[in-house]
């Protein structure tokens, strides 16, 4: 029988974390929480329990759901424009960001009714297949650093 | 003994070297000892992983040529039905993959799956300013898997080794029972090799060599490279006796780099970057250089290191661990921020024939591991497991 230990589980994520943001000389980490990293560990691929993200406030909530959602952090451009947002309105946004639908993303236990994506979300969503086709990488990756950039932004 | 690889990241990568060459080279060798190899993608519609046609993948592997849709099978295996006692080696790119490790691991565990990642090397966590934000996130949550879940951790060197067993010390964490499996060189293959005669060198390959004596350095261009360090002794000292050649896939960011050797007047004269080679032109221009450079400040292992000594190639490399464990005294070593040093080594290699004909004559005898031995030694690694170490 596998027991586990949480607490000492979440202890070796932390340090870690502590580890990386002492080393990192870029500021993408500096506002970035122990406590926001931790809610992203152990989520599923597709289906995340909003529980685990309830507790977060501010930047921390829109740093925990975009690291749950998409594996990734929010960018200058985002922060600002996520700025001052309740947290129902930073998930209703998110949902209907193509890269949602995407990656077939599903948030469960949520407290707010009906957040799901919008037309243009599920448009995107049927993109999905693209961004595993072999061939398209290839081709996306022939392109100019800048159409590169642009390309992935598309699928984050 | 059964054995889940996870190649997500081989089924949708289009560059085949560094890790996912490992990967390749390990299951080719699995399959022809007849272990029962279980290749799996996760598949985002299902949200399961899929089990890849192994004999098929291995075909692939053989010359990266063919389509990978027709290796995707209509088999599945859910996150809860991994077969207990059977071991799950994640050797390849895993934290890049959408299923994260802290999620996965424990479910392995649960099934009393045997977890034993492969461990390139902790550069993420050691050098995180090397390494895009997103990639340094989900590696923390990878090694942190690792450290709480592996039943044994397997690494490519004992420079990789100690960093695990430092990392975990300043973690407070237990010792992690670590195996060493040195990476193979293909050395027949390489010696054997015409490349001239293949027909498969460009233009612009020949031109370089036809223009004069150059220095080589060969891998991605990213800052943890160091190609900075080259860039600076060529422009203050070597341009006038040398050339410096590059070549490397540019990385993400590296747009302000490639811009400097761009617009050096001796761009295409003395001084030469290509985004890419193929194998016999690698090959070329290894056999025709003056000396392989190498001045990481930071490697999981370093296999130009290694392709240099298998050709009897001079090496000139900075001075770190791993560099001294590949090349050990094979090599000259200067400190890694000091470009003078490096030109100074260069200059007395050009001026003193018989300080160059030693350093030539260091890797007269050297035979590398071959990947025999790295499945050998990955696979006691698998016993250990088995016997409860």
């Amino acid at each position: 029988m596998f027991n586990r230990n949480i607490e000492e589980e979440n202890r070796i994520y932390a340090g870690l974390f502590d580890e990386v943001k002492m080393r990192q000389t870029s500021d993408d980490l500096k506002g970035v929480s122990n406590k926001a990293f931790l809610g992203t560990v152990e989520l599923a691929p597709r289906s995340i329990s909003f529980e685990r993200l309830a507790s977060l406030e501010g930047e921390d909530f829109l740093t925990g759901v975009f690291f749950a959602l998409f594996q990734r952090l929010p960018d200058q451009k985002e922060k600002e424009a996520f700025k001052g947002m309740d947290k129902e309105s930073i998930l209703r946004s998110l949902v209907n960001k193509g890269s949602f639908s995407i990656r077939k993303m599903e948030i469960k236990d949520c407290p707010y009714e009906n957040v799901k994506p919008g037309i243009k979300g599920k448009t995107m969503g049927l993109a999905s297949s693209v961004s595993s086709s072999t061939a398209l990488r290839k081709l996306a990756k022939k392109m100019p650093a800048g159409i590169q950039g642009k390309i992935r932004k598309l699928f984050r | 003994m059964k054995i889940y690889i996870d190649v997500s990241m081989i089924m949708i990568g289009t560059k085949f070297t560094g890790i996912p060459r490992v990967t390749m080279e390990l299951a080719k060798r699995f399959y022809e000892r007849k272990f029962d190899l279980v290749l799996i993608e996760y598949d985002v519609k299902k949200d399961k992983y899929r089990i890849i046609d192994t004999e098929g993948f291995i075909e692939f592997c053989k010359d990266k040529k063919g389509s990978r849709n027709k290796l995707r099978t209509d088999r599945y295996i859910s996150f809860d039905g991994f077969e207990k006692d059977a071991v799950f080696f994640d050797v390849d790119t895993v934290w890049k993959t959408r299923v994260r490790r802290s999620f996965l691991y424990p479910k392995l565990k649960e099934k009393e799956v045997k977890i034993i990642p492969f461990i390139h090397d902790i550069i993420g966590i050691d050098f995180p300013q090397f390494c895009q934000t997103d990639d340094v996130m989900n590696f923390v949550d990878y090694i942190g898997a690792a450290l709480n879940f592996a039943d044994r951790i397997a690494v490519n060197s004992n420079a990789t080794a100690d960093t695990i067993k430092d990392l975990a010390k300043r973690l407070g964490a237990k010792e992690p029972n670590i195996d060493v499996a040195l990476l193979g060189g293909d050395f027949k293959k390489t010696c054997d090799k015409d490349s001239e005669e293949n027909g498969n060198l460009s233009e612009t390959v020949k031109k370089i060599v036809e223009s004069g004596i150059y220095i080589y350095m060969v891998g991605t261009v990213e800052p943890r490279k160091n190609h900075k360090l080259l860039l600076d002794a060529y422009e203050n000292i070597l341009h006038e006796k040398i050339n410096l050649v590059i070549v490397g896939f540019a990385g993400q960011g590296m747009e302000d780099l490639i811009g400097r050797i761009e617009n050096n007047p001796k761009y295409q004269k003395g001084l030469w970057y290509l985004n890419g080679a193929n194998d016999d032109e690698l090959d070329y221009l290894y056999k025709h250089t003056f000396a392989l450079t190498f001045p990481s400040y930071a490697e999981g292992y370093g296999l130009p290191l290694m392709e240099a000594m298998i050709r009897r190639v001079p090496i000139i490399a900075s001075d770190t661990p791993i560099n001294r464990e590949v090349a050990k005294d094979r090599a000259l070593y200067f400190e890694k921020d000091d470009w003078k040093e490096f030109s100074d080594i260069v200059l007395n290699l050009l001026n003193d024939e018989k300080a160059y004909k030693d350093l030539c004559g260091k890797t007269k005898d050297y035979v590398p591991p071959t990947w025999e031995d790295t499945a050998s030694d990955v696979i006691k690694t698998f016993e250990a497991v088995y016997r409860g170490q």
